[in-house]
């Protein structure tokens, strides 16, 4: 699976846009895993996880997802999501992760929300 | 449709995937449809490999059929692993849990539920057998389109 990586200077600090591709299932999560422990790991715990390019989102998914998301709030940062589609919105309803994430449309809005976190 | 045998192992998701998408295509399941049915299938043979085969340290086939009535595509998954009931998994404690303390295989059996018509387990002849059922849109059972 692809996944593209960039950092974002927002007021207060950098944001690490993580934009994986295609089906996140079984299979391709151990790559995201890997991409998000790369970060967290070495402290940057401010995540944006674009998944405008994901296509399917299986338990797995949702599973690494909550994992940084926990590693980054122990860390004082958060995982933000952003783009997601309607199939995989549907997914994140059925399961009450809409009201664990904050979800924004574009990454710059996730971004923002974190500089706005940081100037509070 | 043939039914379909694949090694226990995550590369066989794929092939697995384009098996029920091929079924619910024949079954007339719109796309919205199709997508929640492949979750679920997902979802059940994941299960099945990475905790029934790899986890255990069994190795052993998935079995998948496709079956179409007027009304239904019921999709059978069968495995050799121990006898497991998904369903165990949703028992009320773990469904009144707040989400991120629920057991961890939890959150992929209350997606497949969630996601499909009618959701039954069986253990037969020293095999799991998960059934997974979709509803047919009214209409697409017919000869001509079934």
């Amino acid at each position: 699976m692809k996944i593209v990586q960039e950092v974002i200077d927002v007021a207060g600090g950098k944001v690490y846009d993580i934009a994986p591709e295609g089906r996140l299932d079984a299979v391709t999560v151990p790559a995201l895993e890997t991409a998000l422990q790369d970060q967290l790991g070495g402290g940057h715990v401010q995540i944006v996880l674009d998944l405008s390019g994901v296509t399917y989102l299986s338990s797995s998914g949702l599973r690494a997802m909550l994992h940084a998301r926990r590693q980054a709030q122990a860390g004082g940062g958060d995982v933000l999501l952003s783009g997601m589609t309607p199939r995989v919105r549907e997914i994140f309803e059925m399961i009450g992760f809409n009201s664990l994430f904050h979800v924004f449309d574009h990454v710059a809005d996730a971004a923002a929300a974190f500089a706005k976190s940081a100037a509070a | 449709m043939e039914p379909l045998t694949v090694p226990g192992t995550l590369d066989s998701l794929t092939i697995i995937g384009q098996y029920v998408n091929a079924a619910a295509a024949a079954a007339g399941l719109d796309k919205k449809i199709a997508y929640r049915l492949r979750l679920a299938v997902d979802e059940i043979a994941t299960n099945i490999i990475v905790h029934g085969y790899e986890e255990a340290g069994r190795a052993g086939d998935v079995l998948v059929r496709a079956a179409l009535d007027q009304a239904t595509l019921t999709i059978t998954l069968e495995d050799t692993a121990i006898p497991y009931d998904p369903r165990n998994r949703l028992r009320p404690e773990h469904i009144d849990r707040p989400i991120e303390d629920r057991p961890i295989g939890g959150l992929g059996v209350y997606l497949t539920t969630e996601s499909v018509d009618r959701f039954e387990y069986e253990y037969v002849g020293n095999r799991n057998r998960n059934i997974i059922i979709m509803n047919r849109p009214k209409g697409a059972g017919s000869p001509a389109t079934g």
